[in-house]
């Protein structure tokens, strides 16, 4: 098998299994039919992580510190918010649905404020598409009745969400560095797309630049790292069960299996005696948190 | 950096020795004149130096030898920044040819300075000091690292001499802040900045694909 071929094997292997026990979690999660937004939650959310983490390994040109994080800021959003919820499910649910409908709204405000001074050409698709959000928010509750809320949906900040659930240290060392690249800060861009010029004659200026970084593993452990976490939590606080997701470790034995030859296999026992653990060259150094 | 450049400039053309005996005669001339914003070490002070002060200059650092190897130690430097104050220790407008051997030797030069505690990088940071105290501008208590000041000959091969660098640095720091114009508004490093990226055009090539 080329390796092109054995990658894309690799790739849905990976796939496969995420969705698997994405399914078996969904299967095992009872709704309680007196509050079915927690369900439609905590599901959904567990799907956006699954989601992120297949889109992230099924792209390897995106394993490096440009764009990986920007996927893994965004599951660790995803991962607060989920743990924060499962503190308190019946409230908190309806609390992130009710924002998220609150922000449809807002968005179809504007959308028939644009209609009014839309051309001709363009007015029956932007009619059609304000009825295709209504029709969306009118499935869950009548959009007039929804009340726009643009703050945080929660209430809080991420910071105090992820305090509450007792993940501060995982806010603190993930969230807050993958943030700079999501929010491009001058501590990411000024690294990444910036560095001082060659000669010390013009140190003043710095470069603007595309630094080319090489496709990292490391990335893609880290988003399955985050996606057990998020598997745990559900298996602890909605399953209540003990945590069982290793896709982690699944995903470094596949890759053992699939790319190493019997005499890497030696060289690398070898190494991984005076090395312990992967090269990480894009999260921050304490992401493995 | 920009500000005592021309020290080290000297010391590269010449010697650090030379660089502080030409120190030393600047201090000698200026001393007892009543000019208390001024120690004559920053390239900015040549800026506010009147006509005859400067011919005065010149005539002293000719009555004790140091003015022709001192213009000629410095004309390579001044023709890559002709309108630096300095020039008007020369007796004509530099030139303005640019020598491209002496630039890349410059530019090595400057690279060393970057790190304001390498050895030359104290050593032209001690000539403020000197003309400190050659000045009678600047005391130092006994027993505090700046009064073993010759020992910063050997920096920094001793401990103690280790000690002296970081007064120095300290001190300069200290001393810029107060006599220097603000960062914005120095004429002379400004210009050193404008004129090196004339010298050094910055490239963007390595933005398009390779």
């Amino acid at each position: 098998m080329s390796s092109e071929s054995k990658v894309e094997d690799l790739f849905r292997a990976i796939d496969a299994k995420i969705r698997r026990e994405l399914s078996l979690r969904c299967q095992a999660y009872m709704p309680d039919f007196r509050m079915p937004e927690v369900f439609n939650v905590l599901t959904a959310l567990l799907a956006r992580q699954a989601t992120l983490t297949i889109e992230l390994a099924s792209a390897p040109q995106l394993w490096n510190g440009h764009s990986a994080p920007l996927f893994l800021r965004a599951m660790t959003d995803v991962h607060i918010t989920l743990a924060w919820i499962l503190l308190d499910v019946k409230t908190r649910a309806r609390q992130y649905i009710d924002h998220g409908l609150g922000q449809a709204v807002l968005e179809l405000e504007h959308r028939k404020k644009g209609l009014e001074s839309a051309d001709e050409g363009s007015k029956e698709d932007l009619e059609q598409m304000i009825r295709a959000y209504q029709a969306w928010i009118d499935t869950q509750r009548w959009n007039f009745l929804v009340e726009i809320n643009v703050g945080a949906w929660s209430g809080k900040t991420t910071r105090e969400m992820a305090d509450e659930a007792g993940i501060l240290d995982f806010y603190n060392y993930v969230y807050t560095p993958f943030s700079q690249c999501a929010h491009s800060t001058w501590y990411h861009v000024g690294r990444y797309n910036s560095g001082p010029s060659e000669s010390p004659l013009t140190r003043q200026l710095w470069m603007p630049r595309m630094i080319e970084l090489p496709s990292d593993v490391w990335n893609l452990s880290l988003a399955a790292k985050y996606l057990d976490k998020s598997f745990n939590a559900f298996d602890e606080k909605a399953l209540g069960r003990p945590p069982s997701s290793r896709i982690r470790d699944w995903i470094s034995k596949e890759i053992e299996a699939r790319f190493r030859s019997e005499d890497d296999k030696q060289d690398a026992s070898g190494r991984e005696k005076s090395q312990s653990g992967p090269h990480q060259t894009a999260g921050p150094p304490n992401a493995d948190k | 950096m920009p500000e005592l450049i021309w020290w080290d400039v000297i010391a590269d053309r010449v010697s650090h020795r030379f660089a502080a005996k030409v120190a030393e005669e600047i201090g000698k001339y200026f001393k007892g004149k009543d000019d208390r914003d001024h120690w004559w070490a920053f390239t900015s002070d040549y800026s506010h130096l009147s006509e005859d002060g400067a011919t005065g200059l010149k005539v002293h650092l000719s009555q004790g030898n140091l003015l022709p190897q001192l213009t000629e130690s410095l004309t390579d430097f001044l023709n890559l920044y002709p309108s630096c104050p300095i020039s008007r220790l020369l007796d004509s407008r530099p030139s303005g040819i640019v020598d491209v051997r002496y630039l890349l030797r410059f530019e090595d030069r400057v690279r060393e300075l970057e790190d304001k505690r390498s050895r030359n990088g104290v050593l032209i940071q001690s000539q403020a000091i000197y003309l400190g105290f050659v000045l009678g501008r600047l005391h130092v208590r006994q027993g505090l690292a700046l009064a073993d000041f010759p020992e910063v000959e050997h920096y920094p091969k001793t401990e103690k001499s280790l000690a002296v660098g970081a007064s120095i640095c300290a001190a300069v720091s200290m001393l810029a802040g107060r006599m220097l114009p603000k960062y914005s508004e120095d004429a002379w490093v400004q210009y050193f900045w404008r004129r090196s990226l004339d010298l050094r055009p910055l490239n963007f090539r390595n933005l398009e694909i390779q």
